[in-house]
């Protein structure tokens, strides 16, 4: 007999053997309560992550106009004072 | 939001109430396919506590991971395949503490033809546990859960190719190790 088909017969054998039995839902359950919350999933997060870019880019592009703009409604008014100094 | 022709309507109606935090419904889902998971998680670990906690492994796992059974497949298919990874890591962790089970502990049968079921079983664990662990876990899923090559693929998110190579590397590393352990002769099933 070739090995390869003792280790299936070996196998239909071991097929046949009779288990212990197991007793896993309460340690389960009890496993589960103390794990409390479940895992936060990658896709709410993702959505999260697309909102927070979203307003920072906002932010970004108000924050450039401000810095472009005139801090004080009086400095439009340099150049005609210089103009008139002349 | 399950495909009503793949899942059943029991499990349906019991995996909806678990994400609702129904812990009666999934005690339910443990009830209906432990005896399953333990069949299969004694193919990993044959210590009945190392097994018993490999199983409520599986069903926190599964716990955990109920919001992204989508219903494509049958619940079980998807139980088993999480099972199934489970297993592996168990065996990973474990060969970090090398855990070939030595042929020699084998008792041999009394008469040819004569074994036990139980030390078959054993004899089949110890052999197996003397290949690297991809390939151990190939020939586990062929000789006791009847995989096919995709199924396997499937399961473990392999190529198809690479389960064929893993499979035929298993066959050929394990007839070695038969040879070497001279396992005919142990079983008397030398003529």
């Amino acid at each position: 007999m070739d090995e390869l088909k003792a280790m299936e017969n070996l196998v239909r054998l071991a097929r046949q053997e009779r288990l212990p039995a197991t007793d896993a839902a309460s340690g389960a359950i009890e496993r589960i309560r103390a794990g409390a919350v479940r895992p936060v999933r990658v896709l709410p997060l993702s959505v999260l992550a697309a909102a927070a870019a979203v307003a920072a880019a906002v932010v970004m592009v108000l924050a450039i106009h401000a810095w472009t703009a005139p801090a004080d409604p009086q400095t439009a008014l340099f150049p005609i004072v210089e103009v008139a100094s002349l | 939001m399950y495909n009503a022709e793949t899942v059943d309507e029991t499990d349906r109606q019991d995996i909806l109430a678990s994400l609702g935090g129904d812990e009666a419904a999934f005690a339910r889902l443990i009830e209906r396919y432990e005896s399953a998971v333990a069949s299969l998680a004694w193919r990993f670990a044959r210590e009945p506590a190392a097994r018993e906690e490999l199983v409520q492994d599986v069903f926190v796992e599964v716990y955990f991971s109920l919001d992204g059974y989508r219903g494509n497949a049958p619940f079980g298919h998807w139980l088993r395949r999480i099972a199934t990874r489970v297993g592996y890591r168990f065996w990973k962790r474990r060969s970090r503490a090398s855990r070939e089970v030595p042929l020699a502990d084998l008792d041999p049968p009394a008469a040819p033809g004569e074994m036990d079921p139980s030390a078959a079983g054993a004899a089949v664990h110890a052999l197996l546990s003397h290949l690297p662990l991809p390939e151990r876990l190939v020939l586990t899923l062929m000789y006791f859960e009847d995989c096919s090559v995709s199924e396997i693929a499937d399961r473990m998110g392999w190529t198809r190719a690479m389960v064929k190579m893993r499979a035929y590397r298993a066959r050929r590393r394990l007839k070695a190790v038969a040879q070497r352990e001279h396992l005919l002769e142990r079983l008397g099933w030398t003529s």
